[in-house]
């Protein structure tokens, strides 16, 4: 990069003094043409400028984006995690002390997944969407009662918390996935 | 009417660090053992002094749906969602989330 910068300096000064000798048949003219002296400085103010600000600009916003993506996957992941322990313990009928404890802290970590992740869209430059966690919020909340609500510790899961479960999981997740969609688009 | 900062109760420390079900009938530390035997005195407690009473919900394992509701629910029952939401401040570093949740619980709590 510096060796280009330094050739096109080089010739540029060659040039010069070339026009300034006359040799070769070059000339310099010294007259100041403001018009033509006004595009250039622009021209180079643009070069400047799009090299320098623009690209810092995209560089940050995609380092941004990657960062709050990690997080809507992490929740994701969780997610997954928590549908495949209602699983276990729909298929085997039982619910006991340990299924319990790791069910609050799977839903814990999810909601502080979530909590974490609006968090970071209101400080990020994608701040604007951060008015669009209700419905993610709300299908958590759902998703929460249909794994810990009615009988829950005390009773396993039945049919009937199997047909809530995968209704709420699947609108938990589908929000969570538009959610990501949207910051990914974000330009 | 403007409530003073009052009296502060701990679910880890004055219950259980494992909250249970909805009912008695359904396991130990359940919302309703909760809800007559620690959160209904204090509460009553807050109304007569006039203050707030702060419920701190950290140092649980978590809570369920069925606990929240049955406890937080229960009150809003017996008083009004208003009332409860006047004098009780909820304090959730562990996970706010729930914060937003018990308040759900609250306002859809009918007499």
């Amino acid at each position: 990069m510096k060796t280009a910068a330094g050739i096109l300096v080089g010739i540029f000064v060659t040039v010069c003094i070339a026009a300034y000798f006359q040799i070769g048949g070059l000339r310099l003219n010294l007259e100041i043409k403001p018009v033509e002296l006004a595009t250039f400085l622009v021209s180079a103010f643009i070069a400047v400028f799009l090299q320098y600000y623009l690209a810092t600009q995209v560089n940050d916003r995609r380092s941004e984006k990657n960062l709050l993506i990690d997080n809507c996957r992490d929740a994701l992941t969780i997610l997954k995690s928590c549908r495949d322990l209602f699983w276990n313990c729909y298929e085997s009928g039982k619910l006991t002390k340990s299924n319990k404890t790791s069910i609050l802290g799977y839903l814990r970590s999810l909601a502080n997944s979530l909590d974490s992740l609006e968090s970071a869209v209101g400080l990020s430059q994608f701040s604007k969407l951060k008015y669009q966690f209700r419905p993610a919020k709300d299908a958590y909340f759902s998703y929460k009662n249909a794994l810990t609500g009615s009988g829950f510790p005390a009773r396993p899961y039945r049919n009937d918390a199997l047909a809530d479960h995968e209704k709420t999981y699947r609108d938990l997740n589908a929000e969570i996935q538009s959610l990501l969609f949207q910051i990914n688009k974000q330009r | 009417m403007s409530i003073a900062q009052g009296l502060y109760l701990s679910v880890a420390k004055e219950f259980s660090e494992t909250p249970g079900p909805r009912s008695r009938e359904e396991g130990d530390f359940s919302g309703e053992e909760f809800l007559d035997r620690v959160l209904v005195p204090k509460f009553d407690q807050a109304v007569r002094e006039k203050v707030t009473l702060t419920v701190d919900l950290d140092g649980t394992e978590g809570y369920a749906t069925s606990f929240l509701e049955s406890a937080f629910g229960g009150l809003a029952r017996r008083h009004s969602p208003k009332k409860v939401l006047e004098v009780i401040r909820f304090k959730s570093d562990d996970e706010p989330f729930l914060i937003d949740e018990i308040k759900r619980y609250v306002t859809a709590a009918t007499q």
